[in-house]
C-alpha cells in the first residue's frame, strides 16, 4: 500500500464526512454549506479560530475550494532544510509528552536509517518509565541498531551523553536520543530535559542537530501549548505527527505548524517498522479534502 | 494563549448589566464566545451544540435580578448544564463480586497500564486485596511495565498463561480466586486504530472473565475524536465507566464532556500526574468548573486536607490567633506549601487568578527551600525573636545556611510584613479583608456558585 493510499485510509473518516459536506469546485455555496464546511474542519481539530479564517478567506476566492486547499498548503508548506552537521554523527533528540509514541517512532527512525545503510545508535534516556529501556530496545533490536542503557532511574542527561561520546568514538552515522514522555506543565522534569539538550551540546557542540517533537494525531488544542512549551526549553526544529492512521485526524498540525512555522518531518500510519513515512503537503491535504482523490498524485515531491 | 471563558465573556457581562431580562441578540454574542471556549477546551463540536441549544433555551426564560449581571447568570447556566451532563449516576466501583474484574480499555497511549498500577494501589488502600495482570501481548514490554508498577504499587502481578488474550485472562482470574483476591484489575492491549479484529478481541476478554466494570481510560488532551473513541468502546463492552489520564496536562479535559454527553457513561477518576497517587476521584462539578476556567478551590482544599498535617495546622492557627507565630512556625507553613506541589501548583487552582503560564513559569518554588534552610539554620531564641538578630547572627545564620546576609534581611522582612498582617486578620476587620479580596478575584455575586 502506498503512503497515499494509507494515509487516506486512515482519515477517511474525517473525509467522509467532509465528503458529504464540501462541494464540487467551482459550484456555488450557501451560508450553510459554509457553516457546514467549517464545523467539519472543526471536527477534524483544525481549531475554531484557524477554520474561521480559512472560511472567510475562502468565501472572497472566485474557486473557494482551490483557494482553501491552496492556503492549506501554504500553511503546511514549512521551511524543510535539514541541519546537517559537517561531519557525523548527525545527533537527533527526540521528545513529546506520554504516551505520543516516541519509542515507537524512533524503533521506525532506526530502521529507516539502517535501511539507508547508516550506523545507527540510540540511547534510552527516558529512564523514568517503568520497563521504557526493555520496549525500546526491542525495538532498536528489531531494527537492527544499537543501543546504550543505563539503570532505571538514572540520571537521563548523562545516558545521552554517553550515547553522543559513543557514538562520536565507535564512528556511528546516527544518534537518537529518546527522553521519558513529560507533561509540559511539569516544571521539573521539563527543567530535566533542558538539562539533556544542555549536556548533549557538551558532549558535542552544534548536537543534537535536530530535536523532533512527537505530537499524538489524536491530540486536541492541547498540542499547541505542547508545542509552544517544548519549543522553549529544546529549540524544537521539526514534528513528528503519529497514529495517522487511527481515529485522529490531525488537523491540529496546520494550526501548529502556522504559528510555530516547523515543518512536519514524518508522519506515523501504522504500527509496523516501515509505517513512519516521511511527511507530504499536498498527499496530507489530499487526504484530508476528498476532492483531489479522483487523481492520485505522485508521491515524488520533496521531503 | 487561553483566555478563560469567564474572562472572555466579562465584557458580555458587563454590557449586559442593568437589563433584567436577556435579550435574544446579547444571548447569541455570549453563546458564540461559548462556542469558542468550549471548542478550545476539545469538546466535541456535536456535544457543543447540544450544550448551547439547552443554555438557549433555558436563559431566554430566565429571569435576572436587577443586582445581578445577566452574563453571569448565563455562565451559571452553562455551568450547571456541564456539570449535569458530567454527572452521570455516581456510585462506587462495583467489587461485589469475588474476585470481581475491573477491565481496563482504550487507545495506545491513552495511559492504560499506568492507570491499572494507579487503581490497585488506591484499590489496596481501600482495603481491598488486589491483583493486576495484562493480556497485551502486542506492544513491547508492556507486561514488565505493568510488573514494574505492580511492585511499586505492592500489589501481586499475575502472570495468565495462554496464547490468546482471552485464555490469559481466563488463566489469570483462575489465579486471582485461587489467591483469594477480591479485584483482578485487567490491562488489554491497545491499537492506534479503532479496529474490529481489536473491539473483538476486548470482546472476547470480556465475555470471557464477565468484568464488573468495563472502563475506558481516555488521554485528557484527545480532540474532537474523544466523541467516536467513546462510543465504538461502549458498543463493544457496554462501558461502565471512564478514567481521564493525564489531566495535569490540560486541566479542562473537554474530552470528558464529550464522554459524558456521548456515552452517559461517567467519569469516574482522573490521573494528575506520574506518581502512583496521582490518581483522584472525579468531580463534575469541579471538572465543570475548570472547563469554564474558574480555577478549582474545592481541588486545592481537598489537597490542603490530603497533605497538611492537621497537628501542625492546628498549632499554626492558634498561635496566629495569640500573635505569636514565629519563625519557626513560618518554615514550617512553608514546608506544608511545598507538600503540595509548591506555589505554582497552589496558583493554578486559584479560581479567578488570570495567571498567565509564563508568570507561572517564572514561580520559583527554590526560594522557600532557601528560606526554610534559614530558619533552621537559627537558634530557638533567634526564630522566636527575630529582633535579636544582630549584624553577628546573620553572618552566622548565612553560612550556616549557605546563603547571603541579603537574603536573610529579605525573608526577615517578609516575616515582619507576613506578622503584621497576621494582627490585622486577627481583628474584626479579618472577615471583611477576605471578602474584599474575594470581590477583587471576581467572585462576588455568583448566584448558587460556592462562596468562598
Amino acid at each position: 500500500m502506498s503512503f497515499f493510499s494509507r494515509l487516506k485510509k486512515g482519515l477517511s473518516k474525517s473525509r467522509d464526512s467532509l465528503a458529504q459536506i464540501l462541494p464540487k469546485s467551482g459550484s456555488k455555496i450557501d451560508a450553510n454549506t459554509w457553516m457546514d464546511i467549517e464545523d467539519g474542519l472543526i471536527m477534524a481539530d483544525v481549531g475554531a479560530p484557524l477554520a474561521a479564517r480559512y472560511i472567510e478567506s475562502c468565501k472572497k476566492a472566485a474557486d473557494p475550494m482551490d483557494k482553501l486547499r491552496e492556503m492549506m498548503l501554504t500553511t503546511l508548506r514549512q521551511n524543510t532544510q535539514m541541519n546537517q552537521p559537517e561531519k557525523i554523527p548527525f545527533v537527533l533528540l527526540v521528545a513529546g509528552v506520554n504516551g505520543t509514541g516516541k519509542t515507537t517512532t524512533i524503533g521506525k527512525l532506526a530502521h529507516q536509517y539502517g535501511a539507508e545503510g547508516k550506523k545507527v545508535l540510540v540511547g534510552a534516556a527516558d529512564t523514568f518509565r517503568a520497563a521504557a529501556v526493555e520496549q525500546l530496545a526491542v525495538w532498536v533490536t528489531r531494527a537492527g541498531a544499537d543501543i546504550v542503557k543505563q539503570a532505571e532511574g538514572s540520571d537521563p542527561a548523562s545516558v545521552a551523553f554517553d550515547t553522543i561520546s559513543r557514538g562520536i568514538a565507535k564512528g556511528y552515522d546516527v544518534v537518537i536520543i529518546d527522553t521519558a514522555g513529560r507533561v509540559q506543565t511539569d516544571t521539573s522534569l521539563m527543567n530535566e530535559l533542558a538539562k539533556v539538550y544542555r549536556v548533549m551540546n557538551k558532549a558535542l557542540a552544534g548536537a543534537p542537530h535536530e530535536v523532533w517533537h512527537v505530537v499524538d494525531g489524536g491530540t486536541g488544542q492541547n498540542a499547541v501549548v505542547q508545542v509552544e512549551k517544548f519549543k522553549e526549553i529544546i529549540h524544537t526544529t521539526g514534528l513528528i505527527v503519529t497514529k495517522l492512521d487511527g481515529t485522529g485526524k490531525g488537523g491540529i498540525l496546520l494550526q501548529l505548524c502556522e504559528r510555530f512555522k516547523l515543518p512536519v518531518r514524518f508522519v506515523g500510519v501504522g504500527e509496523n517498522l516501515e509505517d513512519l513515512m516521511p511527511f507530504h503537503a499536498e498527499n496530507y491535504v489530499n487526504s484530508l479534502l476528498p476532492e483531489a482523490s479522483l487523481a492520485e498524485p505522485q508521491p515524488t515531491e520533496s521531503a | 494563549m487561553f483566555d478563560n471563558l469567564t474572562s472572555k465573556l466579562g465584557s458580555i457581562a458587563n454590557k449586559l448589566r442593568g437589563t433584567t431580562r436577556v435579550n435574544e441578540a446579547d444571548l447569541d454574542a455570549t453563546l458564540r464566545e461559548m462556542r469558542l471556549a468550549l471548542l478550545e477546551a476539545d469538546v466535541a463540536l456535536p456535544v457543543v451544540r447540544d450544550l448551547l441549544a439547552t443554555v438557549r433555551e433555558q436563559a431566554l426564560g430566565a429571569d435576572v435580578a436587577k443586582s445581578l449581571q445577566p452574563g453571569h447568570v448565563i455562565i451559571k447556566i452553562l455551568h450547571d448544564a456541564l456539570a449535569a451532563t458530567l454527572g452521570g449516576q455516581r456510585r462506587n466501583l462495583d467489587t461485589s463480586k469475588i474476585p470481581s474484574v475491573i477491565l481496563l480499555c482504550g487507545l495506545q497511549g491513552a495511559g492504560k497500564t499506568t492507570t491499572a498500577g494507579k487503581l490497585a494501589r488506591l484499590l489496596m488502600q481501600q482495603g481491598k486485596k488486589v491483583a493486576v495482570t495484562s493480556v497485551d501481548a502486542t506492544r513491547p514490554a508492556a507486561r514488565e511495565q505493568l510488573q514494574r508498577l505492580a511492585e511499586r504499587a505492592d500489589v501481586p502481578y499475575l502472570t495468565g498463561e495462554g496464547s490468546t488474550p482471552e485464555a490469559m485472562a481466563i488463566s489469570a482470574l483462575k489465579q486471582a480466586r485461587l489467591g483469594g483476591h477480591h479485584v483482578l484489575i485487567l490491562d488489554t492491549a491497545g491499537r492506534q486504530v479503532l479496529d474490529n479484529s481489536l473491539m473483538a478481541e476486548i470482546e472476547s476478554v470480556n465475555k470471557a472473565v464477565s468484568a464488573s466494570e468495563r472502563l475506558l481510560v481516555l488521554d485528557a488532551m484527545t480532540g474532537q475524536t474523544a466523541l467516536e473513541i467513546a462510543e465504538n468502546f461502549h458498543k463493544s463492552v457496554n462501558l461502565t465507566g471512564c478514567i481521564m489520564s493525564k489531566t495535569d496536562a490540560d486541566m479542562r479535559g473537554g474530552a470528558a464532556l464529550s464522554v459524558a454527553a456521548s456515552t452517559g457513561v461517567p467519569v469516574r477518576y482522573i490521573g494528575t500526574g506520574e506518581k502512583l497517587d496521582a490518581f483522584e476521584l472525579f468531580d463534575p462539578e469541579r471538572m465543570a468548573g475548570r472547563i469554564l476556567g474558574q480555577g478549582d478551590i474545592v481541588g486545592l482544599v481537598e489537597k490542603m486536607e490530603a497533605t497538611i498535617d492537621k497537628e501542625v495546622a492546628l498549632k499554626a492557627a492558634s498561635k496566629i490567633k495569640k500573635g505569636n507565630f514565629d519563625l519557626m512556625d513560618f518554615a514550617e507553613q512553608m514546608g506544608q506549601m511545598q507538600n503540595m506541589g509548591g506555589i505554582s501548583s497552589i496558583m493554578k487552582m486559584m479560581p479567578g487568578m488570570n495567571i498567565p503560564q509564563e508568570a507561572l513559569k517564572q514561580v520559583d518554588d527554590k526560594p522557600i527551600k532557601r528560606m526554610q534552610a534559614m530558619v533552621y539554620s537559627m537558634t530557638p531564641k533567634e526564630r522566636q525573636y527575630p529582633k535579636i538578630i544582630s549584624g553577628s547572627r546573620k553572618k552566622r545564620i548565612a553560612s550556616g545556611s549557605g546563603t547571603s546576609i541579603q537574603e536573610i534581611n529579605k525573608m526577615l522582612k517578609q516575616f515582619a510584613q507576613m506578622q503584621k498582617m497576621m494582627k490585622k486578620m486577627k481583628g474584626s476587620g479579618g472577615k471583611r479583608m477576605m471578602q474584599a479580596m474575594a470581590g477583587k478575584m471576581g467572585l462576588g455575586g455568583m448566584p448558587g456558585m460556592p462562596k468562598f
